[in-house]
């Protein structure tokens, strides 16, 4: 007898009754669907409403209809009612199919939890348990937890069903965490109560009294419970322990019978009775019996026959092989296999030895099946389990090498960036380095430039100019007639020979530079001339380069060079001016200023411009129309 | 006059025309050198002797040649000598000319003398010159060094002609250098100035002058 039955179908009740409240369908205005709907909701009776229902899945053209799987789910609702349990699945499949095509994870969770329903109905047990499982699973990645909770507790029904105790207990415990503080009281009762018929079963009692206890604080129900009262009293009454049993008996025994919960009650309250003190029983039992028989309870009517059965084996042996022989016979029709086992060990022990024998066999094949189906349910249950556990870690794996794949992305992107920036950085750095080199050829070719005029320079001086001289002076002491036109024309070339030397003669660029240069203007004026300086003493000489003084002083010494030879003239002035960074030179003089036909720079000024340009400076010269020449020379520091 | 001189001079041309220029002025005695080192050991053994010698003639560069000398240039020389025979006069005669090789010279010699034309001319004088104790430059050296060429424009300068370009009459002239304390501020002072200024830029009047000043950009 298995008196947790009745809390299954209890349930089961209030789940169902609650369906039609469940769902809020958005419907589609204007739509023949959405009409025949709701006229199928007016209808007065079930089969006019699943002919409309039908009518309006006809109407409905887009499988994205949101109407389609409402249509759908009532559907199955009113087959299931109907006991059309074969068209119920075609529609929970239909459901199902549909909300994976619109990829609608909540309906498909729906679906499979409606596809179970049938199957339970079908009592395709291990059915009901993949789409349990199955829903349950889409529940919780739709981050659903009360739906997965709700399936798992299903789910844990159909696992104790099929004798799978521990899994049972473990789904019920997982429930119990996703349900946490929303828990309802309908499912808080079947949890505890689906538990404690674990413990039941695994021979725990006192765990399993403890979660019946559980159980009650949810109870709202009187129903509820005197159910759970009346199992935890069949605990102690197995467990030998008669007096609690009775204590509890007397709490909940009905005054009158109204329904099974009572007949359920009674019989169980007074074979606890004749348990206790062997008292005659047989008058409360036998009427329970017929009562049960009177309203067609069966399950009821299985656990008469065994209480029965029980009291009539010592004392009347006849009687109690003929509630074997319909024990039996009832278990068979209702298919109930651990009840079909007790009566074929009564039959065992009280037929005849030639029938017992039969009955033996039929025993061990049951049980052989029974355990095939135990073990099956398991073993089906892991496959299902790791099937879909397999599926997720596919899925997870698959998201994760996407993820990796972007990280490598992200990477590769970082690392062609990087890449990006050390070639610039190479290109920059060369580029620099190139730079710096030329910039220190140029300087190089700047200072070998001077150089060379130094040496140059006092070469001519020290070998050439010298010589001169000492030519001059033999010539001088000689008593030729044409001596004084030849010293002449020689000390011409001498001068000549000085000047040339002085213009390349290397040029200080310490503190002494200012100087310098004002002796070398002052040398370079010619007698009948004054040069007038302006600002020299304030140019800050150290800002410029030694190869920007030297060039200065050589393009000064030019445009002196070339004063004396062209302009004739009397004033020569330098402005020195400093500003932004630059040092600007301003060249005057009152001479004959270039000639129209000599407006080409002559090589003198083209020695300037290319001296300037050596040292990033520029060079500009006009020339006045009343004469007069004026240079501007501007040399960054 | 010198008694006793000596020439550092490495070229025989040159020293036998001024060995043969100073006998004509009152036949001192002439000793050469044509190396700075010999030169040394000459004037110091002389003044070991009691025989100094009293002026040193003496060219600047020196051809180098075979001879590992310690004393390479006249430079080293005189101030070596000047500073231990200070008796010893020095004029130094090359065809050096540039003023900053003279100006660092100057405090170790007696005269300069640039080499040329009329050097003989000039270093007559310069003897002269230098024993009647005197310092001595030929005239082109004597510019060069003084730059002389080189002018500029005072503060007191740069203000009138300022003023002048922008139209002052003398008297605001006149009013405004003494209201900013530039003496001379009387009238004629600054005529007298502005005269000297005329002059000096070849101006023929005050508007000639204010134009070679701004195309000459003093202003």
């Amino acid at each position: 007898m298995n008196p947790n039955k009745y809390i299954f179908i209890f349930l089961a009740v209030i789940i169902f009754s609650c369906k039609e409240k469940d769902i809020a369908p958005r419907y589609y205005s204007n739509s023949k669907a959405v009409q025949l709907f709701k006229e199928s909701k007016k209808a007065n009776n079930d089969p006019l409403k699943t002919i409309l229902l039908e009518k309006a899945l006809e109407e409905i053209i887009s499988e994205e209809d949101t109407i389609k799987p409402f249509i759908y789910d009532h559907l199955i609702y009113y087959n299931n009612k109907l006991r059309n349990y074969e068209q119920s699945l075609f529609y929970a499949n239909a459901l199902i199919e549909n909300s994976s095509e619109i990829q609608d994870t909540a309906k498909l969770a729906l679906g499979y939890y409606r596809k179970a329903m049938v199957q339970k109905h079908l009592d395709n047990q291990l059915e009901v348990l993949k789409n349990l499982y199955k829903s349950q699973n889409l529940y919780l990645t739709s981050k659903d937890s009360l739906n997965a909770g709700k399936r798992l507790v299903e789910l844990g029904i159909a696992q104790y069903r099929l004798g799978d105790f521990n899994g049972s207990q473990a789904s019920q415990v997982k429930a119990l965490k996703l349900l946490d503080d929303h828990i309802d009281s309908a499912y808080a009762v079947s949890i505890y109560s689906n538990l404690a018929s674990s413990y039941r079963q695994l021979s725990d009692m006192d765990e399993a009294i403890d979660e019946y206890k559980q159980a009650l604080k949810y109870t709202t129900s009187p129903k509820d419970s005197l159910t759970i009262l009346n199992n935890i009293a069949n605990i102690y009454s197995e467990n030998g322990n008669l007096k609690k049993a009775l204590s509890v008996f007397d709490l909940i025994l009905p005054k009158n019978f109204g329904n099974y919960l009572d007949f359920r009650v009674a019989d169980n309250y007074y074979f606890t009775l004749w348990l206790e003190d062997k008292r005659d029983v047989s008058a409360n039992l036998e009427e329970i019996l017929y009562k049960r028989k009177s309203v067609r309870d069966l399950e009821g009517q299985m656990s008469s026959y065994d209480h029965l059965i029980r009291y009539y084996w010592d004392i009347e042996p006849e009687k109690a092989l003929d509630y074997s022989f319909k024990y039996f016979e009832l278990t068979k029709n209702l298919k109930n296999t651990s009840d079909e086992k007790r009566a074929l060990k009564y039959l065992i022990a009280l037929a005849s030895s030639e029938s017992s024998r039969e009955y033996s066999m039929r025993y061990i094949k049951l049980t052989d099946s029974i355990m095939d189906v135990k073990d099956h349910a398991k073993n089906v249950f892991a496959k299902i389990k790791y099937d879909e556990e397999q599926k997720l870690e596919q899925i997870n794996s698959l998201e994760k090498l996407s993820a990796q794949q972007q990280i490598a992305l992200l990477k590769s992107s970082n690392q062609r960036n990087i890449a990006i920036f050390l070639g610039i950085l190479i290109i920059g750095a060369s580029g620099f380095v190139i730079y710096y080199i030329r910039q220190k050829a140029k300087k190089k070719r700047i200072r070998e430039i001077h150089k060379t005029e130094a040496r140059i320079s006092k070469r001519i001086h020290d070998e050439l100019a010298n010589d001169l001289y000492r030519l001059m002076t033999a010539l001088e002491n000689l008593n030729a007639p044409e001596k004084l036109e030849l010293l002449d024309k020689l000390e011409d070339i001498y001068f000549r020979t000085r000047d040339i030397s002085r213009e390349n003669l290397p040029v200080k660029t310490n503190q002494e530079y200012s100087k310098e240069v004002q002796d070398m203007l002052s040398q370079m004026t010619p007698k009948s001339a004054h040069i007038y300086l302006i600002g020299i003493q304030e140019v800050n000489w150290d800002k410029i380069s030694e190869e920007a003084k030297i060039t200065i002083f050589r393009v000064l010494q030019e445009l002196m060079v070339n004063m004396k030879k062209h302009s004739m003239a009397s004033i020569i002035s330098f402005n020195f001016k400093t500003e932004n960074a630059k040092l600007q030179i301003n060249y005057n003089d009152n001479g004959v200023g270039l000639q129209p036909n000599t407006l080409k720079k002559g090589k003198g000024l083209d020695n300037v411009e290319n001296r300037m340009e050596s040292i990033g400076g520029s060079f500009k010269f006009q020339t006045g129309n009343h004469g007069g020449f004026s240079v501007e020379l501007i040399i960054p520091f | 006059m010198f008694e006793k001189i000596l020439i550092v001079e490495d070229f025989d041309t040159v020293h036998k025309s001024l060995s043969t220029f100073l006998k004509t002025m009152g036949k001192p005695k002439v000793d050469i050198a044509p190396y700075c080192d010999e030169a040394y050991l000459k004037c110091k053994r002389a003044a070991l002797d009691q025989e100094p010698y009293d002026l040193l003639i003496c060219d600047l560069s020196f051809k180098a040649d075979h001879r590992n000398e310690k004393i390479t240039s006249g430079e080293e020389l005189s101030m070596l000598l000047n500073k231990e025979l200070p008796d010893l006069k020095i004029i130094i005669h090359s065809i050096e000319d540039h003023p900053s090789r003279i100006r660092k010279l100057k405090p170790y010699i007696n005269g300069y003398v640039c080499k040329g034309r009329k050097g003989m001319e000039y270093l007559k004088i310069a003897i002269d010159e230098v024993s009647k104790g005197n310092f001595y430059l030929s005239p082109t050296l004597e510019a060069a060094l003084n730059q002389s060429n080189i002018k500029e424009l005072t503060e007191y300068e740069t203000q009138l002609l300022r003023c002048l370009a922008e139209g002052y009459t003398m008297d605001e002239i006149c009013a405004e250098f003494t209201q900013k304390g530039l003496s001379p501020g009387s009238k004629s002072a600054i005529e007298k100035r502005l005269k000297e200024l005329k002059d000096e830029f070849g101006a023929k009047n005050n508007t000639q002058l204010i134009g070679i000043v701004l195309s000459l950009q003093l202003i």
